[in-house]
């Protein structure tokens, strides 16, 4: 499950912003179900204690329930959900987690008239002997029963499994999104180079598609940009720029329209490259300044072809452009006017830049950890990128991105599908056989979970695929 | 897409009824506005059958033939003539299928109706109704455009299968090897160099069934074909040096023989692989310095490859000294080596994952970012960025196409500038405006200036001066649309002459007037050229302004005018001359007192007396103009003027002058005689009371 702002198809309903204060408030929510939880153990159900710790949370729901049918708290893996967003929780709070799953509750729900009478009485069942409870039917029965109507719970079974299908189902069609674009831009560059001007619809077609991918499951498509194939690489760079941009697009909770531009001028900010001359960008040995001259053109030559192209957002031409000019003295090309970039521009540079950098760990002989394009992005903040969009970039994209492998304290190593709310945290595939056979049949683990309140596994270092000899293209195609 | 039409097959009654209702709701749609009942009756009917219909179907689809419509290959539609007009339509708009599925509302089918009555202009304006449909979230219709999955014009096409034959003679086939290469292709590691000179393709064939047949079971036949061409090459540097060059260049041939899945797997994904972790070792330190590294700039450029002999042989050498890695099964997991987490991660994580509330503001900001204004600021900017970089520095003169994008980027700030101005946005106009005065290549000079011109046109100057009129002085809005016209002030100062000439309100013209004292300040050599215009009031207003700007420049053409026929104009000029002051106004002046009409020698010598930055050494003309005056009743009057003029301004020699008219002739008419002097003696007294205390009371 994504932690996305919408539903699959439909536009983004709220700001960042916005997003960010009902994460606060769905956290705060949370906190005071738990407090009623532990209340419920220490005190009699007419205590004042536990009524006005109820009340509290009541009062949460009802202003939570102002602009939605439902309350609904999913717990996954050792991670929390309000309808689709991941929200962040205290390591202390990992035993009402537990407390959850270990009664078989996958969701909550609180609905329209809820009182806190049945709070409370949900609080004292939920405190009951897990052995006891499913002697009597289980909790969901229980409650069913009890009357307490405003409550539902879901089991854990249904929900993980409904997680895992829509997972599977939208990495299936994240691979063929991701081929589909690199055809495109494949064809696009021919036709280009040629002179001739291409249709713009097909390209708008694999965009709405790359956005429609992304709203419905980022990760499988981000997860792509990791498998760095290097025949088809100069054409997967700008399909990986285009889903990096446009994801960190989603992220801060842009529209649809908004996403799809971002997308759109991300595919085609290197563009120019078409016009360098073929003996200089093919040359077998180093450039010398007068080629690399060359080369640096290719913003303005990208701007230029792109001014003409019908179907194409002025956008593209800007971030085409802009996506270089960053304020260090390195940036081109050089103009006599002083501005600010347009953001699009510089979540293009951003997501140029680390897709550069994560490139570049395939070639050096020496490894890098993946966390250290992280760590080198953070050290060119405010020069080669906002701060404030390198932030969210990397809340986006995680410390240890998709397609990172982890040795975990326990010895296993893991494969990095998701990530959580924390980024030291993320959800890992269990590598076993290293063959691809895991990636239907092996155990995807969230590294949040917990056994009485202490983690169960922790990541302690990162793994080199290359030196490792592990394909990572048979698990995240 | 649908091709043949085959006999009507018995479709349900109520697969028509649908068809029949979304016609009709797509001509409804089309004929009818939106506030007439028909209208949304017709899209309600046919949704409601539709809505009925995917209860127990999947989907509807709706075929689209040039004159009808067809469900699921069959033609449909009894009200053919109908079905025809509209069935074209869409046709000629590139549509070719319509599928509806299960949990299509209302308003999606709305949607689809309102944009299929679209013009094919507008629906291309807007990237196709694909596109169209995305945006406004009909996600339970999809139809299918024509050419929708070309982006290849046709020829084009032809030329890249034309080139593809021409650089591939490897065909899964095979070309029949040359007579006398030895073709010993043994099963396993025996590499076969054969005649590889002279055949290079058919040396390419063997090498290509050679990977097919020896590669190992964990090897890929591109791994493999790879790992042959290593040998082939270390077989040369080691065994025939002495021909190295030919031998790898026709290596190179045979590589740019294969088929072009193998040669770009081989070229681009091995060969330029190596090349570039080669750079890579010695460009590390780069990385961090330059985001995106250089090396990663070359690499992301290499769209094209047709790869030259020449550039192949070259890798090949390269490859020649590196060693292909036997590839192992990875270890068991407790054996992976891992580089430990450094200890500052979760430190960094922590960071990252909190937002201060200025970062928070900062974001939602950049969330308002892609909405029209900030796109078109940004485009506007860019253009102007792109105009002096149009040509390309390292190109002595520009070719063809740096003149066409010269001209595209010309087009577009030219489109911006109308924009602009129909919006009455004086600020972003002004920025264009600037942004084409700036210096370009010569060759790019005969083009802007065509530009240029254009968007000086009276009638854009006519109507900001008509925006400025609607705002107070001082206001936003009055002050942008000032800048932008003292960016024209030629033209404006042009069509402010025009207004003023036939504007009737008073008050109209006194704000013209204004403006034109503003403007005007910096245009004299125009306003110079428009004195020769017939109208007398246009050219009074013009003198009008070249007195206020007190300029030399303008005192020449007050001299011109000084000697107009229009006795009206000679007045003004002496206004002007008053405005200017100084002795060189003063010398005008002076020659207008001997203007033929009385009126303006009146005026001017009334001036004179009061002229600013003129002293007794300018008083002889007016000592002249007395000497010449004659004792008679007619020209009295004057003569007084005059001497009171010399009082005001006179020294010594004036008042020495003045004593003439002290002596009474009796021969000539003594009235007159004691009137004037009447006025010497007061005209003395001036004097003296001014030079009396030896010149320390100046004028």
């Amino acid at each position: 499950m994504t932690d996305e702002q919408g539903d699959s198809r439909g536009d983004a309903r709220q700001s960042f912003y916005a997003k960010q204060l009902l994460i606060d408030s769905a956290r705060t929510a949370f906190q005071q179900l738990a407090a009623i939880l532990r209340n419920a153990t220490l005190y009699p159900e007419a205590h004042p204690q536990l009524l006005a710790a109820a009340d509290k949370l009541r009062g949460k729901i009802e202003e939570l329930l102002v602009e939605r049918k439902e309350v609904a708290f999913y717990l996954i893996s050792g991670e929390l959900f309000f309808e689709k967003i991941s929200i962040p929780i205290e390591q202390g709070l990992s035993l009402v987690l537990e407390q959850f799953a270990m009664r078989d509750v996958g969701g909550v729900v609180f609905m329209p008239g809820l009182t806190s009478q049945e709070l409370i009485r949900f609080a004292g069942f939920m405190n009951k002997d897990p052995g006891q409870l499913s002697g009597l039917g289980g909790i969901r029965t229980i409650i069913e029963k009890e009357g307490i109507r405003h409550i539902v719970l879901h089991n854990v079974v249904l929900v993980e499994k409904q997680a895992g299908a829509d997972l599977k189902a939208g990495k299936k069609k994240a691979s063929e999104v991701f081929k589909d674009a690199v055809d495109t831009v494949k064809e696009m560059a021919q036709v280009l180079h040629h002179g001739q001007l291409s249709s713009m619809r097909k390209v708008n077609s694999v965009i709405q598609s790359m956005v429609d991918n992304i709203l419905d499951n980022r990760d499988a498509l981000v997860g792509m940009t990791n498998l760095k194939m290097y025949d088809e690489y100069t054409f997967a760079h700008s399909v990986n720029t285009s889903i990096l941009a446009a994801a960190l697009g989603t992220f801060l909770s842009f529209d649809k329209q908004q996403i799809a531009a971002l997308g759109m001028a991300a595919l085609m900010h290197d563009i120019g490259k078409v016009e360098v001359p073929r003996e200089t960008i093919n040359k077998p040995g180093k450039l010398n300044d007068e080629e690399w001259n060359q080369v640096k053109r290719h913003p303005v030559e990208g701007a230029l072809l792109l001014v003409d192209i019908p179907g194409v957002s002025r956008l593209a031409m800007v971030a085409a452009f802009e996506h270089h000019q960053h304020g260090g003295a390195r940036g081109y090309p050089q103009v006599i006017l002083q501005y600010e970039r347009h953001p699009f521009s510089q979540i293009v540079a951003l997501a140029d830049a680390y897709e550069a950098l994560t490139a570049a760990r395939v070639y050096y002989s020496s490894q890098m950890p993946p966390d250290q394009s992280i760590r080198i992005l953070i050290k060119n903040r405010g020069i080669t990128s906002d701060p404030v969009l390198l932030k969210a970039f990397v809340n986006m994209v995680g410390i240890f991105p998709i397609g990172t492998l982890l040795k975990l304290d326990t010895g296993e190593v893991g494969l990095v599908m998701h990530q959580t709310r924390d980024l030291m945290r993320p959800r890992v595939l269990i590598l076993t056989r290293f063959d691809g056979s895991e990636k239907e049949t092996g155990q995807e683990i969230s590294l949040l979970e917990t056994t009485g309140g202490r983690y169960r596994r922790s990541p302690v270092g990162t793994i080199d695929p290359n030196t490792a000899n592990i394909n990572l293209k048979q698990y995240l195609a | 897409m649908e091709k043949e039409l085959g006999p009507e097959a018995p479709l349900a009654p109520e697969v028509h009824d649908v068809m029949r209702a979304l016609v009709s709701a797509f001509r409804t749609v089309k004929i009818y506005p939106p506030n007439n009942p028909v209208y949304s009756q017709s899209i309600k009917k046919s949704f409601e059958l539709l809505e009925h219909f995917l209860t127990t179907a999947q989907e509807y689809s709706i075929g689209v033939q040039k004159t009808n419509f067809t469900y699921q290959r069959t033609p449909i539609g009894k009200e053919a003539q109908l079905n025809r007009a509209i069935a074209q339509d869409l046709f000629a708009k590139g549509i070719r299928e319509i599928v509806f599925s299960t949990g299509v509302t209302e308003t999606e089918l709305l949607v689809l109706c309102q944009t299929l009555a679209l013009s094919s202009e507008d629906m291309a304006i807007k990237n196709g109704i694909s596109s169209i449909l995305w945006e406004k979230n009909a996600a339970h219709i999809k139809v299918t455009e024509a050419g929708l999955d070309e982006i290849i014009t046709t020829q084009m096409a032809m030329g890249l299968m034309d080139k593809t034959a021409a650089g591939n003679t490897a065909t899964t086939e095979g070309p029949a090897p040359s007579a006398g290469v030895k073709e010993r292709v043994l099963f396993g590691r025996t590499l076969v160099l054969g005649d590889l000179k002279s055949d290079p393709s058919g040396f390419a064939f063997n090498m290509l069934e050679l990977a097919k047949r020896t590669h190992a079971e964990d090897e890929s036949v591109e791994e493999r074909l790879y790992a042959l061409y290593q040998e082939a090459s270390r077989t040369i540097e080691a065994e025939h040096a002495e021909q190295g060059d030919a031998m790898f260049e026709s290596l190179g041939k045979s590589v740019l023989a294969l088929e072009p899945n193998f040669r770009d797997a081989l070229v681009a994904g091995k060969l330029y692989k190596d090349l570039d972790t080669e750079m890579a070792a010695e460009q590390q330190a780069d990385v961090e310095q330059q985001l995106p590294s250089a090396m990663h700039e070359i690499q992301t450029g290499r769209f094209s490859h047709a790869w030259t002999v020449q550039q192949v042989s070259t890798l090949l050498r390269k490859s020649a000294s590196k060693k292909a890695l036997p590839s192992t099964p990875p270890p068991p997991p407790d054996e992976v080596k891992a580089v430990p987490l450094s200890g500052d991660l979760p430190g960094m994580a922590k960071e990252m994952a909190e937002y201060s509330p200025e970062e928070m503001e900062r974001l939602k900001v950049l969330g308002a970012a892609g909405m029209e204004s900030d796109i078109i600021e940004a485009a506007v900017r860019t253009y102007i960025c792109l105009l002096p970089l149009a040509k390309n520095p390292l190109h002595a003169a520009p070719d063809e196409k740096e003149f066409a994008h010269f001209a595209s980027v010309l087009r577009q700030l030219e489109d911006m500038l109308n924009f602009f101005l129909s919006e009455n946005d004086y600020d972003h106009a002004s920025v264009i405006i600037q942004a084409l005065q700036m210096p370009v290549d010569p060759s790019f000079q005969p083009r802007l200036k065509e530009v240029l011109k254009k968007t000086r046109s009276k009638s854009v100057v006519k109507s900001t001066i008509g925006e400025l009129k609607k705002h107070p002085k001082g206001s936003r809005e009055y002050k942008s649309a000032y800048a932008y016209l003292a960016k024209l002030e030629r033209e404006t100062t042009e069509v402010l002459l025009e207004l003023m000439a036939d504007e009737q309100d008073r008050l109209a013209r006194i704000f013209y007037l204004d403006l034109l004292k503003d403007f005007g300040r910096n245009q004299i050599a125009l306003l110079g050229e428009l004195l020769t215009d017939g109208r007398w009031y246009f050219v009074r207003n013009i003198v009008n302004v070249l007195g206020e700007s007190k300029t030399d420049q303008a005192l020449a053409f007050l001299r011109k005018a000084a000697v107009h026929e229009n006795v009206r104009i000679r007045q003004e000029v002496i206004k002007g001359l008053l405005t200017v002051g100084g002795k060189r106004a003063a010398s005008i002046l002076a020659k207008m007192m001997q203007d033929e009409d009385v009126g303006v020698q009146e005026t001017a010598v009334n001036a004179y007396g009061d002229f600013p930055g003129i002293g007794a050494e300018e008083s002889r003309p007016l000592i002249e103009f007395l000497e010449g005056r004659s004792l008679k009743k007619r020209e009295q009057a004057l003569t007084i003027e005059a001497i009171k003029a010399l009082g005001k301004i006179g020294g010594r020699e004036a008042a020495d002058f003045l004593k003439r008219y002290a002596i009474i002739r009796w021969w000539k008419p003594r009235k007159l005689q004691k009137e004037l002097r009447v006025a010497a003696v007061h005209a003395r007294e001036e004097i003296m009371r001014r030079h009396g205390d030896d010149g320390r009371t100046r004028r």
